[in-house]
């Protein structure tokens, strides 16, 4: 997978996300599954995954925030806010023939910095509010 | 000598700080390590830090005992702590998924994002993302995935 074409396709989908799920879902090919690997979810296909984002009961926003990876597997650090409320999300993209084939979803809230370790780490500012 | 598989570096990284072999880490961890936990805002800066961290880890550990297979260039290693489930990547950039349960009975996947530099892991983020049920409003395009058989 050439670099700049699997960062083109994940840009425009993030720019499409939450607006435009028929754009958005371009990046994926016809038999792509997608995973929510912690609620043990399987959706199968561009079409289901697309008529699902559809139905989403909350205004979604996305902003990407990285992208990373090599060769056919991307990954992407990014913040969805549903409904205003934001959360961490991590994508897994698994492209074949310039498509993804394979995401798995996964998505974390902040939390507060254990005391107990405080003197070996350093504070950072949550990327997420 | 060639430098060892960067994928191999970040499972022996993954599995040394799972079974806490801190003497492995030396030969594993970069001069220049740093770690991340995006949702807390916690940054660890080098081996001597992360190493203080696995000996005063207050919590046991506990193995799941899950074995599975994915996928020719995916690997699997069972480990007191977590099970790691996948790596998954290419180059120098890798992504790791396990499992954790935690001593409350919550279950857990742990998604870490590793760079290896020079042989040795060089950035790490992690991510702890809880189990959920499976919302209902989306069930009519989703098949939920049984545990034995995720892939």
């Amino acid at each position: 997978m050439n670099e700049a074409a699997a960062r083109e396709l994940i840009r425009d989908h993030f720019a499409s996300g939450g607006k435009d799920e028929a754009r958005a879902s371009r990046i994926y090919a016809d038999d792509a599954v997608l995973e929510f690997p912690q609620g043990g979810e399987r959706i199968r296909g561009k079409a289901n995954i697309q008529a699902m984002r559809t139905a989403y009961p909350a205004r979604l926003d996305f902003e990407n925030r990285r992208t990373i990876g090599g060769g056919d597997v991307w990954v992407n650090q990014y913040t969805i806010r549903y409904d205003g409320r934001p959360s961490h999300v991590v994508g897994i993209m698994e492209f074949r023939d310039g498509l993804v084939v394979r995401e798995a979803i996964y998505v974390a809230d902040s939390w507060e910095p254990p005391a107990w370790r405080a003197e070996w780490v350093e504070p950072i500012v949550p990327s997420v509010g | 000598m060639p430098s060892p598989e960067p994928r191999a570096v970040f499972e022996a990284f993954l599995r040394a700080v799972n079974s806490r072999n801190e003497a492995a880490l030396d030969a594993l961890v970069h001069p220049d390590y740093l770690e991340t936990h995006p949702q807390s805002g916690e940054r660890t800066r080098g081996v001597e830090n992360l190493r203080a961290i696995i000996e005063q880890y207050p919590g046991d550990y506990e193995d799941k005992g899950l074995h599975r297979v994915v996928g020719s260039e995916d690997r699997w290693v069972v480990t007191p702590a977590y099970t790691l489930l996948r790596i998954e990547g290419a180059g120098d950039t890798f992504t790791s998924v396990q499992q954790a349960r935690y001593p409350d009975g919550s279950e857990w996947h742990v998604v870490s994002i590793g760079e290896i530099r020079d042989g040795r892991v060089w950035r790490v983020q992690t991510f702890f993302a809880p189990a959920f049920d499976p919302p209902a409003w989306r069930s009519s395009w989703v098949e939920l995935i049984q545990p034995a058989e995720e892939d």
